[in-house]
């Protein structure tokens, strides 16, 4: 189903690398309780997640664009370990070890303005990844984008998801900053 | 290899369109220009106003940018590369190298600035473990960043200026930068660890 781009195994260690390594540390992290590592996963894994981001939204978009069509569609190929898994895995995991950190922390108070509005933009951030970059990717996974219009289309959602999530996610640390300091 | 690149260049240009080993080079000052000076200028402000939580915000953001760009460099990008052709490598590292010639030396040196006022406003003594271990890191991260990877990027910068004719060495230089970019995320993830173990109050 998934294309292989004749390259060194395709698509499947790669996936299963991105994949397997945050949610083994996360797990075992939670399992563990233990705050360090939790916390170090979650700020770890929030980096990683928000450069990325940022990287794909400002920067990549341009490379993107400006390349022939052949190593555009080689490009989207290979992308896939980053845009189908390792994007929507640290979407999740990175809030799932927030919400433990704050827990074993006491700060997780339903009602506090801080806690309530980071719920809700840590949402919009998890729902744009699985609304926009996941979808896009598993549609070129299973080959729907081999035209370059249709391609360049679904990379746009992906890098118009990603710059939104970049913004909703650097709102999100001005929020914990502001407990840290503040709080 | 070069007289190849050479000829598809011509054809293209032959057609009237742009080839995909040129690069515009008023696009890319007009995109790399302000991806260099912005994380400057927002880190003056934050020093100018000695305001305590736009400092920690400021670091933060630009240490995650700088990380995650790093990542997705060292792992992902190097990833792609290694599917690529040579030429389509070209095509890549031509566009790349012009934007993280400007962006990645104005984000590390605009972290680690902060960072270090971070340090001191929290008031971490200088021979703390903490900010010894911490110190070190920074410190092989500058050198790396400013003997090496800068230096390479300099030298791509220059080749393609020059009308990239030797393209092995832009595809050499560019995956040297991309296995240094893994190396730099190594400290990075070691120096964030040391953060946490001082976040959350575990002794080193």
């Amino acid at each position: 189903m998934i294309p292989n781009d004749g390259n060194k195994g395709g698509l499947l260690v790669p996936a299963l690398l991105v994949t397997v390594i945050p949610a083994a540390a996360t797990v075992i992290a939670i399992l563990l309780r233990n705050v360090l590592l939790i916390d170090y996963d979650h700020v770890l894994l929030g980096a990683i997640w928000t450069g990325i981001d940022v990287f794909f939204g400002l920067i990549f978009r341009f490379v993107f664009k400006e390349v022939s069509v052949e190593t555009r569609q080689m490009v989207a190929k290979r992308m896939l370990p980053a845009t189908l898994f390792f994007l929507p895995v640290s979407s999740v995991l990175t809030p799932l070890a927030g919400y433990y950190l704050a827990n074993i922390e006491g700060i997780w108070i339903i009602g506090n303005p801080v806690v309530d509005a980071v719920i809700v933009v840590a949402t919009l951030v998890v729902a744009t990844g699985f609304l926009t970059i996941f979808p896009q990717s598993l549609f070129i996974a299973i080959g729907k984008g081999k035209d370059d219009a249709i391609l360049i289309r679904r990379f746009s959602w992906i890098i118009n998801g990603a710059l939104l999530q970049a913004i909703l996610q650097i709102g999100l640390i001005s929020m914990m900053a502001y407990w840290v300091v503040f709080q | 290899m070069t007289s190849d690149y050479n000829e598809r260049s011509s054809s293209r240009k032959d057609s009237g369109h742009m080839s995909v080993y040129e690069v515009d080079w008023g696009i890319i000052m007009r995109r790399g220009i302000p991806l260099s000076l912005v994380p400057i200028f927002l880190l003056i402000i934050v020093l100018l106003i000695r305001n305590f939580y736009f400092l920690e915000y400021f670091h933060a953001v630009a240490g995650s940018i700088w990380t995650g760009i790093d990542l997705f460099m060292g792992i992902f990008i190097a990833h792609i590369m290694r599917g690529l052709k040579p030429d389509q490598r070209t095509e890549i590292a031509m566009r790349l190298t012009p934007i993280m010639l400007f962006f990645m030396p104005a984000i590390a040196t605009s972290t680690i600035t902060a960072g270090i006022y971070v340090a001191l406003s929290l008031k971490i003594p200088l021979f703390s473990s903490y900010f010894e271990v911490a110190g070190v890191i920074a410190v092989l991260m500058i050198v790396i960043g400013f003997l090496i990877f800068l230096p390479n990027e300099v030298r791509i910068f220059i080749e393609i200026l020059h009308g990239a004719k030797d393209v092995k060495k832009i595809v050499r230089l560019t995956m040297i930068n991309l296995n240094l970019a893994a190396v730099m995320l190594v400290l990075q993830i070691t120096i964030i660890l040391i953060m946490a173990h001082f976040a959350t109050g575990v002794p080193l």
